[in-house]
């Protein structure tokens, strides 16, 4: 899968997963990023023994019969994936931390549609593809009428969100 | 025009590129009615865009824009946004309230009430001209007004239409007045059909 990036650089390496995008790896240093979440969700699986993390980009909910498409722009699809492509890297399914944090509900106005719940039923979805997964979630920010970018160190697993007032909190 | 290139409005095709430029003219005509002053569009460019990458029109991502968006339903279904860095938004809040430049320096009921404004004028201009053309019945939502980070407030519009396609035609405007600054951008997103 060309999504799935393997780099052996020695100098600090950030990786930008943009809408649909899935990034795994063991790289001791790299950064791993989603900039700018609206309704959509930063799944993030880490194993801290073996070092390996990944994140994913989850736009909607369910993948339903929708053909040719990419498994990680979907929670139902992108949890296992996500899983599956963490344990290629060597980690352990039982060993890994999932946290989730984005689903804001960004467009609140009388009149729009309920496809604006979008970021509601991400959250539910991905909380639902854990359970088959049988992977507890060990934390989540979800929710809220704001923006937020999200960031895993992958030395430590350590995970920031910062919001559109510039506040960084650690999940 | 077939009424099957129209129904998703297929950007693609010349003729309903002619169109949509068009109705741009026409929104900002209404724009230019709305504020008292001579507003021109500078140019419009029509660009298949990766739907990822749409935010990087704005700045990227994490830059802070004021949107504000419109849905389309009728025999077309896609979405009208109005984007503005916030120091224009600001600028042309000013101009419409008659105020001096700088006066308005944060997004609150009346700032959004008259960008909401804007976007009206703007849509119903824009719409106005596409059903007039077309024969086509297009409504317009009532605005949404909206300050966050670009790949925020675009996630829920994108995320439709990245569901069926990964890319999208994106329609793009900006438009200004020679003295004052009134630029923004005005995307139209039209709805993947779904098969």
């Amino acid at each position: 899968m060309n999504t799935v990036m393997e780099i052996a650089e020695k100098e600090k390496t950030s990786f930008l997963v943009a809408m649909g995008e899935i990034v795994v790896t063991a790289l001791p240093d790299a950064v791993l990023a989603c900039v700018g979440l609206g309704s959509c969700i930063a799944v993030c699986g880490y194993d801290g023994v073996a070092k390996v993390g990944g994140m994913v980009h989850v736009v909607m909910p369910q993948s339903h019969a929708l053909t040719n498409n990419n498994p990680a722009k979907f929670a139902d699809t992108a949890v296992p994936l996500l899983v599956s492509e963490i344990t290629k890297l060597g980690g352990v399914r039982e060993r890994l931390t999932v946290k989730m944090a984005g689903g804001a509900q960004i467009i609140i106005a009388v009149g729009i549609k309920d496809i604006f719940n979008t970021g509601e039923k991400n959250a539910a979805e991905i909380t639902a593809a854990l359970e088959r997964e049988k992977i507890p979630l060990a934390a989540a920010d979800v929710g809220g009428t704001h923006g937020r970018t999200v960031r895993m160190y992958l030395d430590t697993g350590r995970i920031t969100i910062k919001s559109v007032n510039g506040d960084i909190r650690e999940l | 025009m077939t009424l099957e290139s129209v129904k998703g409005i297929d950007l693609g095709c010349d003729s309903n590129a002619e169109l949509i430029s068009s109705g741009v003219k026409s929104a900002v005509v209404g724009l230019s009615q709305m504020a008292g002053q001579d507003i021109k569009v500078i140019g419009v460019s029509i660009k298949k865009v990766p739907v990822k990458d749409i935010s990087d029109l704005f700045g990227g991502p994490e830059a802070l824009i004021i949107v504000v968006y419109l849905e389309i339903s009728g025999n077309s279904n896609g979405h009208m946004v109005l984007v503005y860095k916030p120091e224009v938004a600001f600028d042309l809040v000013d101009l419409l309230l008659g105020q001096p430049t700088g006066t308005t320096k944060e997004l609150s009921d009346m700032e959004r009430s008259a960008l909401g404004e804007v976007g009206n004028v703007m849509g119903s201009f824009f719409l106005n001209y596409l059903a007039d053309t077309t024969g086509q019945r297009l409504l317009p939502s009532p605005p949404a007004v909206m300050m966050d980070m670009a790949g925020a407030v675009l996630d829920a519009t994108l995320a439709n239409i990245l569901a069926y396609s990964d890319e999208t035609y994106a329609m793009e405007a900006m438009f200004g007045t020679s003295d004052r600054q009134v630029a923004g951008t005005f995307l139209v997103l039209p709805e993947p059909i779904q098969k």
